[in-house]
């Protein structure tokens, strides 16, 4: 029942805790005097290069892409961990192996054209 | 999970053999072309003259390996069409005649869109390996599409289609046409899909469950839930399968995409591709209409009158011919919906109509596609009307194929487009549908308006300019293409008899 | 009881982030309320006993889709400055029609058609667990799941075709 889900939640919970005092503690402990002038750019100093805002290549696109449809991979793939202990007690050990093999030699296959193509070079 | 111990996996093997075969050919064809030889020149040669090495060596024969595994496909149909007398179920796949025929059908329709493919690809620089391994795989979707039980399996099958679709239609990134059609047909096919699962979520709360064999269980269907779920189901549904194949409000993606796309996957597009959408259509609707035989015939009568009539008068003011050609594909897609109407009152007459008619119009459509990229000089597609003219003197048995392509497709006497409609228009009559027919006998005249403007222009309009030698695109799987579908066009039209008793003995519900 | 609670704790946070999503002007700040819209609905399927659906929800779309958002973003380099508060584009008409759905729906949801909608449906607290959905997957839906992995390849093989430089 809910209960069940107890542990998550103090996950949760510290997650939120241990974020929380570290912003507290760096807002306690660091000093602050914080001004205007502070935080301009340095009067006299370099111009900056060039704007920090940048465009971002589209090479990151195709990485991100690739990544994605791995990652609904793993996702199927997940199930298949979590029963195969339960599968080779009901004796099909060998169907849930091969079931799986199966599945990831296609995308084995996925993997090598995206290398071999040279779709992840960088140049 | 018992039962899965007693299964028989060589049976269910050999008996999905096209499928596992076109998976496994797409995949050798895959790494094949992964380590084909980047030079055609050895190392040491290569640094002696750098001018060498900028030719590529040509992946042809790769296109040549997938035509051999989708044929292997194809002769494995037959065995199979001759071995099942009777529709045998294993699991959520169905092999019964039906799929089996559908099956040669897109098959068949593929190895003619590879063949096509054969010195385009190259001329234009497209990736030829990319190309044939989606062309497999994509078939091996419509295989799952047509052969399914289950509305999931039929989904997956959807979405490999398609998604190969796209990227067939988008392939050719230099030229902004493609793109801007693979871009179009992604985003308006992504809604679709989109449409088609609500559709299929919709039958699944009718019904409880996803097998089409489901559907016939009166119990569940008695409860009022079920029925307003099930018109909720069928609505989406037809949405999402009417951009498939292009019925009527849903139809506007199709003469851009067509256009845009190269001409080998256009053709396939129109044939492989629509056959595949109206076999699935054919397989839901055999099951829900019995369900709701009154409302489901209206709603596909409806689309199917809008889409003649839409197709075809727009199609009258194109001088595109692949425009014009992609309206056309919208006007029969209208005409094969209309055999669905007739599988309310008589199935089995109407889905043998719909397997004549799509079989019919994939082999004319290819046939007059071929014709068209045959034409187109080097480099450029053959696009306006009006380049066709004088045709009829410079290259005659080219021009008579193309005139009988266009006669087929506007349903003239001795050609299979005739036999197709005829038996359609037949088909409607014995079901009662007076209105039906006289719509669709209407729209095919308003047709012959704009299918005989080629003809026209080939054989009786002066050439106004001496054109540049045309150096065409030569090449003899092309030439084979277009023989052999002129040959079937007519020999089907003449003799129709082998063929429409081979159909009928592939209907038995 | 604290089912319901819970529900509503989540339900209220979802809309509040999706509507943050929206009128954000910043477009990273706007993805960042995303992924707390995605992590909030993902506890509602925790409560509808639907594992296997929220931990889709985590791991694809709080994660990778999510960083395919964010490169897409840095990608078009839009700067908040330039970016307006939008209304709905388009006529009076698709305005009409977007506020009257939304009417309807709420309605739908509060008068009578609730005792329609919920009619015969049974919560079953095993049918979303992981091993309850694996299961399934692995032996009924046998081919499906193998048909995804050769949809994967395609989709891979598609988008590297398609995002490569063209072949001179």
């Amino acid at each position: 029942m809910l209960s069940s889900y107890f542990p998550i939640a103090v996950l949760f919970i510290f997650a939120l805790i241990l974020g929380g005092v570290f912003v507290g503690l760096s807002a306690w402990i660091g000093r602050r005097p914080y001004n205007k002038v502070r935080l301009e750019p340095y009067e006299c100093g370099l111009e900056p290069a060039d704007s920090p805002r940048k465009r971002f290549s589209v090479k990151f696109f195709m990485v991100a892409m690739v990544f994605l449809l791995f990652d609904v991979e793993v996702t199927l793939l997940f199930p298949w961990a979590t029963l195969f202990k339960q599968f080779i007690a009901s004796g099909l050990g060998v169907f849930i192996f091969i079931e799986g093999l199966l599945f990831i030699a296609v995308l084995v296959i996925g993997w090598l054209y995206v290398v071999r193509k040279g779709a992840l070079k960088w140049e | 999970m018992e039962s899965l111990l007693n299964t028989d996996w060589l049976a269910l093997a050999y008996n999905e053999l096209p499928l596992l075969l076109l998976i496994v050919g797409g995949t050798l064809v895959l790494l094949a072309d992964l380590w084909w030889p980047q030079h055609i020149l050895p190392r040491w040669a290569r640094r002696k003259s750098a001018t060498v090495d900028v030719h590529v060596p040509d992946r042809t024969p790769l296109l040549l390996f997938g035509m051999l595994a989708a044929l292997v496909a194809f002769i494995a149909c037959w065995r199979l069409w001759v071995q099942h007398e009777m529709p045998n179920q294993m699991g959520m796949l169905v092999i019964d005649r039906f799929s089996l025929v559908g099956g040669m059908m897109i098959i068949g329709s593929t190895i003619a869109g590879l063949a096509l493919g054969w010195g385009y690809l190259f001329q234009h620089k497209l990736p030829i390996g990319e190309y044939t391994v989606l062309m497999l795989f994509a078939t091996a979707g419509a295989w799952c599409m047509i052969s399914s039980a289950n509305l999931l399996l039929a989904f997956v099958g959807i979405e490999i289609l398609s998604i190969s679709a796209y990227v067939l239609a988008g392939m050719d990134t230099k030229n902004r046409l493609s793109v801007e059609s693979g871009l179009k047909y992604f985003l308006l096919g992504a809604v679709a899909s989109a449409f088609l699962l609500f559709g299929i979520a919709f039958f699944y709360g009718a019904t409880g469950t996803l097998s089409l064999v489901g559907f016939t269980n009166d119990g569940i269907m008695q409860a009022p839930t079920s029925q307003f779920y099930l018109i909720l189901g069928t609505a989406f549904f037809l949405v999402g399968i009417g951009f498939k194949v292009a019925l009527a409000p849903f139809h506007t993606w199709t003469p851009d995409v067509y256009e845009g796309a190269p001409i080998p996957v256009t053709a396939w597009f129109a044939s492989a591709v629509k056959a595949a959408a109206f076999l699935l259509f054919a397989r839901v609707m055999l099951v829900v209409l019995p369900l709701m035989p009154a409302l489901g015939t209206q709603l596909i009568a409806g689309l199917a009158i809008a889409t003649m009539f839409i197709g075809n008068m727009a199609a009258l003011w194109q001088d595109n011919i692949k425009r014009l050609l992609a309206y056309s594909s919208i006007a029969h897609a209208g005409y094969a919906a209309l055999a669905l109407v007739t599988m309310a009152t008589i199935p089995e007459a109407g889905i043998t109509s719909l397997l004549w008619y799509l079989m019919s119009y994939s082999v004319m459509t290819i046939g007059a596609f071929a014709v068209v990229q045959l034409l187109g000089r080097d480099g450029e597609e053959l696009t306006s009307v009006g380049a066709l003219a004088g045709l009829g003197e410079r290259h005659p048995w080219l021009a008579a194929c193309l005139s009988i392509f266009l006669l087929s497709l506007a349903g003239l006497p001795p050609t299979v487009g005739f036999m197709a409609k005829y038996y359609l228009l037949a088909n409607l009559v014995a079901a009662g549908h007076w209105g039906l027919t006289i719509a669709a006998i209407i729209s095919s005249l308003i047709s012959v308006g704009y299918y005989s403007y080629p003809i026209v222009v080939m054989y009786f309009r002066p050439v106004a300019n001496q054109t540049p030698h045309n150096s065409m695109n030569v090449g003899v799987p092309i030439r084979l293409v277009i023989f052999f579908a002129a040959l079937a066009v007519l020999v089907a039209g003449i003799f129709p008899d082998r063929l429409m008793s081979f159909i009928q003995n592939s209907v038995l519900l | 009881m604290i089912e319901a609670y819970l529900f509503y704790f989540f339900a209220v946070t979802t809309v509040l982030l999706a509507v943050t999503v929206v009128v954000q002007p910043n477009p990273i700040g706007a993805a960042v309320s995303l992924v707390g819209t995605f992590f909030s609905l993902a506890a509602l399927f925790v409560l509808l006993h639907a594992h296997f659906v929220a931990i889709m929800q985590i791991i694809l779309y709080a994660g990778a889709i999510m960083v395919l958002f964010i490169f897409v973003i840095m990608l078009l380099n839009l700067e908040p400055e330039k970016v307006k508060l939008r209304t709905i584009a388009g006529n009076r008409l698709v305005q009409g029609s977007a506020a009257l759905y939304l009417a309807g729906v709420i309605a739908l949801a509060f008068f009578g058609w609730r005792q329609f909608f919920t009619q015969g449906v049974v919560a079953n607290e095993m049918e979303g667990t992981i091993e309850a959905v694996g299961k399934l997957l692995l032996t009924d839906y046998l081919v499906p799941f193998e048909m995804t992995s050769v949809l994967l390849l395609v989709a891979i093989i598609g988008a590297v075709i398609l995002a490569r430089k063209p072949v001179e």
